[in-house]
């Protein structure tokens, strides 16, 4: 599972068009539109690395849209992931993760 | 990998999403942990946090002695010294046992051999959030106030007219004088996340200028914290007028050159 | 909001990478909340609990509801909700919800020793009809029961009321609202010859003065009771004063508490009205053009059986009471007699009769109750000094009689659930009556309910086992004849002899007289008194017990067959609350699996039967009434073959699918888009809720009972309408002129009532001339003596036992226990008990004890703290948790009038578990 943060920027008067071309493209999702300052907050999911790049290209086209940054990207690749991490975390003295972080 | 395990590091891996990087992450865990003893609750009785700190033995002596599995040994993700008696009020609060058993446990005196009035301790300090408490929007709950055991000194109820119709509100108030901490407040509490809690008072309470008083209040008690310096009389004028002194205030700056 | 790890992950990452470019996270969760509201649908509905009556709105997605809120349009309340009312939404999706008809089965049949098995409709509906049939054939109609609720919608109620008497021809059907208002409608029919309050909510903003006669309203009716306050705190004038036996939350904002004995809220009464005389403050031109005086039998027992044949041993001296009194030194200066004389109790059969008396038999009544009498007499609180008592019994009497003052007196089941609670009903009414402060606004008696549809459903439909639709009675040939004509049913069909009432079905439960029983929306074996009696009766009797319900409790655990039953917002219905404000709802949500609504499972049993099943000759043992055969009801079939009826007509044809209503059709346009499970399964093309309105309505049409239309309950506007609705137009105010049409033009006040309107007259020792005389338009201001308790501490059981609700938990907690944070509130019931009392036993706080009557025990921790502050001498338990079962310890006596159960006094002891 990859998925990207994505700042997008277009003109005041073109937020709500922009947002719904958005919508329309498979795996984004607009999580915040500012008509004020013309700034878009969405993430795109892919299955591929391969797929997120075109799917970034895809929103850079998009007609009104002038400028589109990847701010975040995360990807899982299980295995990957948690090998890389520290084997003893969890019995380190004085090492915690709060309660919250452990209940969701 | 066993399954507690990999689901650890699969939390692990989302804050680390969050957070956006991986160094951010153990940054945080860090900071939690020089946070942490200033965060648990401890038993009734307990000396001040450092002097606990140092007094606990950890041998849980005061854990099995309490009748209500309220008091538990920290572990390294509790968010405490290892081994030292904390408890989590939203899951089990203090029941305020008037002969509290947990205190003679103690073998050191980190839970003071001289404490004799449960309703001395002073566990934490009730902290209620007033944008999610329902009584302070107006519903009639009021639950922590009558769940409080020292109901009407630590918590009492504010009656004031709501604007919006024909009802008054019920307002909870929590009194430092007489909380005890003990979280029945906050176990009882009916919000997703409770909005009444117990804290260590330390982190939430502020204090008024010891020279001001309240005039509208006939008897306001002075603030609480001793005054730092001993205050001296001053003299009583003399009939004989002594000789003058070498130097006194105001001169230095009234001796300045002015600039003409 | 439980988000899934992928939301969560993405609402982090949409977070952060808002936080670089400058856009607030809070206008981000904004947007996420509004994306997800934007397919909820809001709908108005109605609170799940008190009588109170707060208007909710229920927020749907997905066939599930999602949110709640208070309705801020809905004048009881204005948005606002108890604790209680916030969590209306999530009584529904508790974990062990019963969704699946579950029978006792052995060797896969019926078998009432058997476990409980999960079996369909079909066949649950077989062996219900199979039982019934048994049953009928052997006892006739008085063989079968049905206990009702007041938390029944209107449509459910009027339903079963119809099944039951119109087909069944038996009036065994009583409510729970028995023992919740039974003594409040005694005595509204004894006093004004009508049932419901004159007055309204508003008359607390109308008022200077309220007094609470045990009604802890700061727990029990949480909204009101913040009109209530805000009164006090707006005006500096208001007085509160609240009477109770023991210290509670709404002393918190009285000016004046006042802490009495049980049952002696008689002598204070009394007391006042005395007052009133002697400080010649009656209002005289009132009192002559409106009322007259009346009294009745003082030897009426106390509710219980005649006979100990079934009491336990312990039992028999309480039970003795029933038929033999002995006079203590208050009941015989109270009552004009002797100390220490044994009084037969000659009037138990006919408790309610009563005859007019002349002023100055009323003043020799009332004499006797001085304040030095009563003071010594009322004091309930041994630590307060007679001086300071008798002072408080003054500034009562002073608040009452001030001309300048306006007053209305409020009360729940402080009055209602007591041995002669339609005795202390009518005697709030003599003292607002003797003042003239009546049906006005800000002055006025006003009884509250404590269900949400009490009123609405119990007392306006009339599902007690002596009454018929808007205030007809069973008795009454012409009530009767009315009710059949609207019915369109033969004559005769309809069984004058009175049913039994909520206690005596367990009673006739235990003595094997019934043998069959339906319970709806209420749970008895729970709630009522001297639980032991009946749990026994249920498991270890030869009979059948059908419990609807939404989740297991008691009375489903002693049943032989659960049906799982819809909830509110699971269909379209409609509660009438205390101050005759009738409010209705459509179905939000289809219930889970096979849950059903009540009134689908009343119309599919009706299925089952037919005509000639009923309207043929039946057994009644007992029925002696003029017209009739000596227990006979007569063959009605002929005569309804006449009116176009067939024998093989079943009873869902004849009684509820009838031409007319056929005619109301379903879908309906009102419905706005909402479904209707019940209409969808009969599927025969009609609307029930909305034909039996428009059957129902015709009731009280003209009858100072007007209820709006149907579709008008519906419109977005209203939030509700008060009765009588006369041209589209609420009545603020009964009886009184210049709010209500009913009243004569220029009587000003007219108490037009026209049950029990024509009494004999007397004396205060009994009847001198038989022939009753007209008293149309006015109302009786009775003379009620004092009388003891049944049952009082003594040495065995040395302390009083009073129960209750408390604020967070509704009834018997099968749905508020159910909310898990409500459960955290208040997990389970405690004792409260003075701390001198605990000390003296051993006691401390948290510790197990045993609580012990004559009748049964539990075991309950001790409280010495909390809301309650108890006087030595009397513990309190509430009645919600199953886990403290308390009313296996609780008293079976009723008012002998009104039927009612006192659950607030009888003798305990304790001691450590």
């Amino acid at each position: 599972m990859n998925i990207s943060g994505i700042a997008v920027r277009t003109r005041p008067e073109s937020v709500e068009l922009v947002a719904q071309a958005l919508s329309a493209i498979e795996g984004v999702e607009v999580h915040a539109a500012d008509v004020g300052s013309g700034k878009l907050v969405v993430t795109l999911e892919a299955p591929t690395v391969g797929a997120e790049v075109e799917g970034f290209k895809r929103i850079r086209a998009l007609p009104h849209v002038i400028a589109a940054d990847l701010v975040q990207h995360y990807f899982e690749d299980d295995g990957e992931m948690i090998d890389a991490m520290p084997t003893d975390l969890d019995v380190l003295e004085g090492l915690s993760v709060p309660t919250e972080l452990k209940d969701h | 990998m066993d399954a507690g395990r990999r689901e650890f590091l699969m939390r692990t891996a989302q804050s680390a999403a969050v957070a956006a990087c991986g160094g951010l992450l153990w940054a945080h865990l860090l900071r939690q942990e020089a946070a942490a003893s200033v965060l648990a609750l401890r038993p009734p009785g307990a000396l001040a946090e450092a002097d606990f700190a140092a007094a606990c033995i950890k041998c849980g002596q005061c854990v099995d002695a309490c009748p209500y599995d309220t008091l538990h040994l920290a572990r390294a993700q509790d968010g405490a010294p290892i081994g030292t008696p904390f408890f989590t009020p939203r899951k089990v609060p203090c029941y305020m046992c008037t002969d509290f058993p947990c205190v003679p446990a103690c073998p050191t005196g980190a839970l003071d051999r001289k404490f004799s009035n449960i309703a001395d301790a002073r566990m934490g300090l009730a902290v209620i959030d007033a944008e999610s408490c329902l009584s302070w929007q107006g519903l009639r709950c009021e639950i922590c106030y009558r769940v409080c055991p020292v109901k009407d000194s630590a918590i009492t109820i504010q009656t004031h007219p709501r604007q919006l119709s024909k009802h008054a509100m019920f307002v909870p108030i929590v009194h430092s004088k007489a909380c005890t901490g003990c979280g029945m407040c906050e176990e009882a509490c009916p919000t997703d996340e409770a909005a009444i809690r117990v804290l260590n008072p330390k982190l939430v309470q502020g204090r008024m200028g010891e020279h001001y008083r309240l005039g509208w209040k006939s008897e306001t008690p002075p603030p609480t914290a001793a005054p730092t310096e001993p205050s001296v009389a001053a003299p009583a004028p003399s009939a004989v007028e002594p000789a003058a002194p070498a130097k006194a205030p105001g001169m230095d700056v009234l001796n300045e050159e002015l600039e003409l | 909001m439980q988000l899934s790890r992928r939301e969560f992950i993405k609402s982090g990452i949409a977070a952060s990478t808002a936080g670089v470019v400058g856009l607030p996270v809070s206008q981000l969760a904004e947007a996420a909340a509004a994306a997800l509201e934007k397919d909820w649908k809001w709908d108005k509905a109605v609170c799940r609990f008190c009588g109170t009556g707060c208007g909710i709105q229920v927020a749907t997605h997905q066939g599930r509801i999602v949110a709640t809120k208070g309705d801020p349009d809905a004048p009881v309340n204005r948005g606002l909700n108890c604790i209680k009312g916030y969590f209306n939404g999530k009584i529904l999706y508790g974990k062990d919800r019963l969704t699946q008809p579950l029978m006792r089965m052995k060797d896969g049949k019926f078998d009432k020793k058997g476990q409980f098995v999960p079996v369909t409709w079909e066949q649950a509906f077989d062996e219900m009809e199979r039982q019934f049939r048994k049953t009928y054939a052997e006892k006739g109609p008085a063989g079968v029961a049905c206990f009702g609720s007041g938390q029944w919608t209107i449509h459910e109620g009027y339903a079963m009321n119809k099944l039951f008497k119109a087909g069944f021809r038996s009036n065994n059907l009583d409510p729970n609202a028995r023992n919740c208002m039974a003594s409040a409608v005694a005595a509204f029919y004894s006093v004004f010859g009508t049932d419901e309050p004159a007055g309204n909510y508003d008359d607390i903003e109308h008022t200077d003065t309220m007094v609470l006669w045990g009604a802890n309203m700061a727990e029990m009716h949480p909204i009101l009771w913040s009109r209530i306050t805000d009164r006090r705190l707006a005006h500096a004038n208001c007085r509160i004063v609240n009477l109770t036996t023991f210290r509670n939350m709404s002393s918190d904002i009285a000016d004046l508490e006042i802490v009495f004995k049980p049952n002696t809220d008689l002598a204070i009464q009394n007391y006042i009205a005395r007052e009133i005389i002697a400080r010649d403050a009656m209002n005289k031109p009132f009192v002559e053009k409106n009322c007259v005086f009346a009294t009745g039998p003082y030897d009426i027992g106390y509710g219980m059986r005649a006979t100990d044949k079934y009491a336990y041993p312990a039992e028999k001296d309480t039970q003795a009471k029933e038929l033999k009194v002995k006079l203590d030194k208050w009941e015989a200066i109270g009552q004009r007699r002797k100390e220490g004389e044994v009084v037969e109790q000659k009037n138990t059969a006919d408790p309610a009769k009563h005859w007019m008396i002349g002023f100055e038999d009323f003043r020799k009544g009332v004499e006797p109750y001085t304040l030095e009498f009563v003071a010594e007499l009322a004091k309930g609180d041994p630590d307060e000094s007679l001086d300071i008592f008798k002072n408080k019994l003054r500034q009562l009497a002073d608040l009452y009689i001030d001309p300048k003052r306006k007053v209305v007196s409020f009360w729940t089941m402080g009055f209602n659930q007591h041995q002669r609670g339609t005795w202390v009903n009518e005697q709030c009414y003599m003292n607002h009556l003797l003042l003239g402060k009546q049906s006005m606004p800000g002055n006025g008696a006003f009884s509250l309910t404590g269900q949400p549809s009490a009123c609405g459903t119990a007392r306006e439909v009339g599902t007690f086992s002596h009454r018929l639709p808007a205030d007809r009675l069973i008795p009454n040939p012409q009530h009767r004849a009315e009710t059949e004509g609207y019915w369109k049913i033969p004559a005769k069909t309809l069984n004058p002899k009175i049913g039994s009432f909520y206690a005596k079905i367990l009673r006739d439960l235990e003595d094997g007289s019934v043998k069959w029983a339906w319970v709806q929306v209420n749970n008895p074996w729970h709630t009522h008194p001297n639980a032991n009696h009946w749990i026994r009766a249920a498991r270890e009797q030869d009979n059948f017990i059908v419990v609807s319900e939404v989740y297991p409790g008691i009375s489903a655990k002693v049943a032989d067959l659960i049906l799982p039953t819809a909830m509110i917002y699971e269909k379209w219905g409609g509660y009438g609350n205390a101050e005759r404000r009738t409010q209705q709802w459509r179905q939000q949500v289809p219930p889970p699996g096979q849950a059903r609504g009540d009134l689908w499972q009343t119309l599919e049993f009706a299925k089952r039967f037919k005509l000639k099943d009923f309207w043929g000759e039946q057994k009644v043992p007992g029925l002696k009434v003029d017209g009739y055969a000596d227990n006979i009801l007569p063959d009605v079939m002929a005569e309804g073959q006449k009116m176009g009826y067939s024998p093989e007509d079943s009873l869902y044809k004849a009684l509820f699918a009838t031409s007319d209503n056929l005619k109301v059709k379903w879908p309906d346009a009102v419905a706005k888009g909402h479904d209707n499970h019940i209409a969808t399964l009969l599927g025969d093309g009609w609307f029930p809720e909305k034909a039996f309105w428009i059957e129902y309505q015709q009731f009280g049409k003209g009858k100072g009972k007007d209820l709006a239309d149907f579709d008008a309950y519906h419109a977005d506007k209203v939030r509700g309408l008060k009765w009588p609705v006369v041209n589209g137009k609420e009545v603020a105010w009964r009886f009184n002129e210049q709010y209500d049409p009913y009243v004569t033009k220029g009587a000003g006040i007219e108490f037009y009532g026209k049950l029990f309107k024509a009494i004999p007259t007397g004396n205060l020792d009994g009847i001198t001339d038989p022939a009753p005389k007209s008293l149309a338009g006015k109302a009786k201001i009775f003379f009620r003596p004092y009388a003891a308790p049944a049952e009082q501490p003594d040495k065995a059981y040395d302390l009083w036992l009073c129960t209750g609700r408390v604020l967070e938990h509704w009834h018997s907690g099968t749905m508020t226990r159910r909310v898990p944070e409500l459960h955290r509130a208040v997990p389970a019931a405690v004792m409260w008990i003075h701390p001198v009392d605990a000390e003296a036993r051993g006691l401390k706080r948290n510790d197990l004890v045993w609580i012990e009557s004559r009748r049964g025990k539990v075991k309950v921790r001790v409280e010495t703290g909390g809301r309650n502050k108890m006087v030595k001498g009397t513990v309190y338990v509430p009645f919600f948790d199953e886990g403290v079962f308390i009313n296996r310890v609780t008293l079976d006596t009723t008012c002998p009038i009104s039927k009612e159960s006192d659950y607030k006094k009888c003798a305990v002891k304790v001691y450590k578990a």
